[in-house]
């Protein structure tokens, strides 16, 4: 166990994609159009060039302390703060996980299980999730990699059959909103993105160093195409005005399409039940993180038992907001804050801190 | 406690009767050469292990008829009488001396002839191997339509043979290892120098000196000793009864093992990928494999995955059906009592328990078992309402789906994964499906195989070396030019670019 896990720079990417890609996407058309009206495209992309600064700073983090992993390199460099720092890191992770299993088990519930207990649900995926978490990050990379094409092809897939009916006039009037909407959203569409931080374990481990930039960026440009293009699909399906009132647009825009001689019908409930792969890959990288750090704090040589420790921990967090109201309300309260500290606040702490001992040194 | 064989014969032919106590199977020959001062000989074997006629013919006929003995002056005797005997007197093939007590108890043991000489403190050991065995014939287990019909015996040196016949090349290694306390099984470890990781090889290496079992008896055995994770339900490493597997898997860079008295070889490392391939998908045209491969992939789903989304179909998401189609299942099974699950759930063990049946009973009665368990049990549990019609299609469909699977190991691991499939698909649902193929994916990363992924090719390692070139669709020969990168080869090219622009 002791062995270094090793991957490659595919499965980075195949991470990073599958990680930010999760539950976020079935209702960001919904949670944009409130925001910005028809222009979710432009906000997701200004969205993605900063989660693409993000990634270049985490970069330069391991960049400055070449093999190093990320508790070595803050421990360094943090000093008094390492241990606030993994506080709140830990805290966020996990309640991120618990927000997906969360927002999962009511995905489920609505659509295929509408009389099993939520807690059923979530528990059984968290449990299910908890088998592949207490491995290292080479196994969860190369679950990520697995999914990253199931992804593409969904994406591609749902644009080819949504094409025939589309109706691009609702996508005008193009760029008419007013710049503090266009920040808000970009605030709203964060959520989407938020699961690059998982870059702060896997970048160390990758072999070819040298295509780490290239390929992560190139991740992040992928989730961005994928959220542009659904976005614009569900627009030009659906008016303005009916996706504000739609929770899940994506959803309905495959419900509502039937194939020409495709024995299947209501495809909504075969897409989320392949969906839930999707989910499985967002959250496993959470929870393991959460677990891991867990683990440094307590220093412990294996997370493993943090895995099973936290199963009761997610359960019980994942099912205290009465209803999706009240979990939209955590996330944007508690959630966006803890984010803030963690993809942000602590990542730029650490690079400062780092230079400045750099020039000390010299 | 005699360590080495003494000067006096007596005292070493009392020690070995001592040893081989009760043992019946002891055959030895006393002999005196020479007219004027007899020499004692005794010539000691197994019955059956040691081929007696190579004896009498090239040993002993040879001694009674010589005169030269009495050439040898009493001065030189002592000098002479070895050579003698290992130069002139003795024309078997294979001779060596052996000083040691234990081992040449052992070579006793293994259907060696020693001979002992009074005045010697060495024994002579020769090669008499002889006993019967099955002829090389026809795999059972892995026929091929095109491709070679001979398959591995029971015996270690023909099997060698075989594929030292396919690779006549001195850097392919044949290494033996005596495995078992009692049972001294011969392994022979065999790879290619050259194009073998050298870790890899350590590793199985390694693997096999720590093994301290009383005996082996087959092949699997071994596998089950030396294999990375024997909670997993899943084989680790490949068996196959084809030498010509074998030697196809040496040139990937791939370490075989074969055991005595085993007709199956084990390959490391084991993949999902080498796993769902058959010797016989290199033997023909590129389209045809490939089709044949996707169409096994297709099988292999189907015979995991059939029977549960069968159940949760019908007893969750009937909507997901066009509704004609719902309106005829809900016909077909307004008459059965049971729920879906413990519909498919009786079905499946029946087939199970067939199949069993068959299996252990070969033959004309064998075939009989498959009409009264497949037809007339399948076709009365219809009419009298037990079953569906569809339930019946469905299971018998995922049970031929899974004799499609080329590795059998594979197979009936897949078959456990189909009964949990059905208890999850019962319960949950599509839901349950989902959390069944989250945990069946899981363990299949986190496996591993001597190091290496058991998902490779498709664990995303070897991606840029074109391992993806050979998996489930197969790019045509002349495309193939690398070997498989999940091996990590030292030698990665195994052909030279071809260039045959019109």
């Amino acid at each position: 166990m002791s062995k270094k896990p090793k991957i490659s720079h595919l499965h980075l990417r195949g991470l990073l994609v599958s990680n930010m890609i999760g539950v976020g996407i079935l209702s960001l058309p919904n949670s944009l159009a409130d925001v910005v009206g028809n222009n979710g495209w432009l906000v997701l992309l200004i969205a993605g060039f900063l989660f693409i600064g993000l990634f270049l700073i985490y970069n330069q983090i391991f960049n400055l302390y070449p093999g190093k992993d990320i508790f070595e390199i803050s421990r360094e460099t943090l000093g008094f703060f390492y241990y606030p720092g993994l506080v709140i890191m830990f805290l966020y992770f996990t309640l991120f996980a618990a927000i997906i299993a969360r927002n999962l088990g009511e995905l489920i519930k609505i659509f295929l299980l509408q009389t099993t207990p939520i807690s059923i649900i979530i528990l059984v995926f968290i449990m299910a999730t908890a088998y592949l978490t207490s491995h290292e990050i080479d196994c969860i990379a190369r679950a990520g990699y697995f999914i990253y094409p199931i992804i593409i092809i969904f994406t591609i897939m749902i644009v080819l059959i949504s094409l025939p009916k589309a109706d691009y006039t609702h996508l005008l009037p193009v760029l008419k909103t007013d710049l503090k909407s266009v920040v808000k959203g970009v605030g709203t569409s964060s959520f989407s993105y938020f699961g690059v931080e998982i870059a702060f374990f896997a970048i160390p481990y990758v072999e070819d160093r040298e295509k780490i930039v290239k390929s992560g960026v190139l991740g992040i440009i992928t989730v961005t195409l994928i959220y542009i293009v659904l976005v614009i699909m569900t627009l030009a399906h659906f008016s303005l005005e009916q996706i504000k009132s739609i929770v899940y647009p994506i959803l309905l825009l495959v419900r509502q399409l039937d194939l020409p001689g495709f024995f299947l019908e209501n495809l909504d409930g075969m897409i989320l039940s392949l969906w839930v792969l999707v989910v499985f890959a967002t959250i496993a990288p959470n929870y393991y993180a959460a677990a891991i750090i867990m683990s440094k704090v307590l220093k412990t040589k294996h997370h493993k038992y943090f895995v099973l420790g936290l199963v009761p921990v997610l359960l019980i967090i994942s099912l205290l907001p009465e209803n999706f109201i009240v979990l939209f309300d955590i996330v944007q309260k508690y959630h966006n804050i803890l984010a803030v500290l963690t993809l942000l606040v602590i990542p730029v702490a650490i690079l400062i801190s780092a230079y400045f001992r750099k020039k000390v040194q010299k | 406690m005699l360590r080495n064989v003494s000067r006096d014969i007596e005292i070493t032919f009392e020690y070995i009767k001592e040893r081989f106590k009760d043992c019946d199977d002891l055959i030895y020959r006393r002999l005196e050469v020479g007219r004027d001062y007899g020499i004692k000989l005794i010539f000691i074997m197994i019955d059956g292990l040691a081929g007696k006629t190579d004896i009498s013919d090239f040993s002993i006929e040879n001694l009674v008829f010589e005169g030269d003995l009495n050439v040898l002056g009493l001065e030189h005797y002592k000098e002479k009488i070895l050579n003698y005997f290992t130069q002139e007197g003795i024309s078997n093939f294979d001779i060596k001396e052996e000083k040691d007590i234990e081992l040449m108890l052992n070579s006793i043991m293994s259907g060696d002839t020693v001979l002992l000489v009074d005045g010697l403190d060495t024994s002579i050991i020769i090669d008499s191997k002889g006993w019967s065995s099955r002829s090389i014939s026809e795999p059972v287990t892995e026929a091929v339509i095109r491709g070679p019909r001979d398959g591995f015996t029971e015996n270690l040196r023909t099997n060698t043979a075989l594929v030292r016949r396919r690779i006549k090349d001195t850097r392919f290694k044949i290494r033996g290892y005596s495995v078992g306390r009692r049972s001294k099984t011969n392994v022979a470890l065999m790879y290619i120098e050259d194009i073998v990781n050298d870790k890899l090889l350590d590793e199985v290496k390694k693997r096999i000196l720590e093994i301290d079992i009383d005996g082996i008896v087959d092949s699997s055995i071994l596998e089950h000793l030396i294999e990375d994770n024997y909670l997993s339900v899943f084989p680790q490493v490949e068996n196959t009864e084809r030498p010509d597997s074998v030697a196809a898997s040496l040139l990937e860079g791939r370490v075989a093992l074969i055991v005595d008295n085993s007709p199956f070889a084990l390959i490391v490392p084991a993949t999902l990928g080498t796993l769902l391939q058959s010797s016989e998908d290199h033997y023909n045209r590129w389209i045809e494999t490939s089709v044949v491969r996707i169409i096994r992939v297709i099988a292999v789903l189907t015979s995991i995955l059939g029977s549960a989304i069968y159940i949760s179909v019908i007893s969750y998401q009937p909507g997901l059906l066009p509704s004609t189609l719902l309106y005829y299942i809900a016909a077909n099974r307004v008459n059965v009592p049971f729920p879906a699950v413990i519909e498919a759930g009786l079905m499946e063990i029946t087939m199970e328990i067939i199949r069993q049946a068959g299996t252990r009973i070969s033959g004309p009665i064998g075939s009989t078992v498959g009409i009264v368990g497949g037809l007339i049990i399948g076709q009365a549990a219809v009419e009298a309402g037990i079953v569906s019609n569809l339930m019946i299609i469905v299971v018998a469909l995922t049970t031929i789906c899974s004799f499609a699977i080329p590795s059998y190991e594979l197979a009936s691991a897949l078959r456990v994964y189909k009964f949990a499939f059905i208890v999850l698909a019962g319960v949950l649902g599509l839901y349950g499906i989902m959390i069944g193929i989250i945990l069946l994916g899981s363990h299949l990363i986190v496996l591993n195989s001597f190091g290496i992924p058991f998902s490779s090719p498709y664990s995303g390692l070897g991606i840029e070396e074109g391992d993806l070139k050979d998996t489930i669709v197969k790019a045509p020969l002349q495309r193939l030019w690398m070997r498989p990168g999940f091996t990590h080869p030292k030698d990665k090219r195994r052909m030279g670019r071809v260039k045959r622009d019109e």
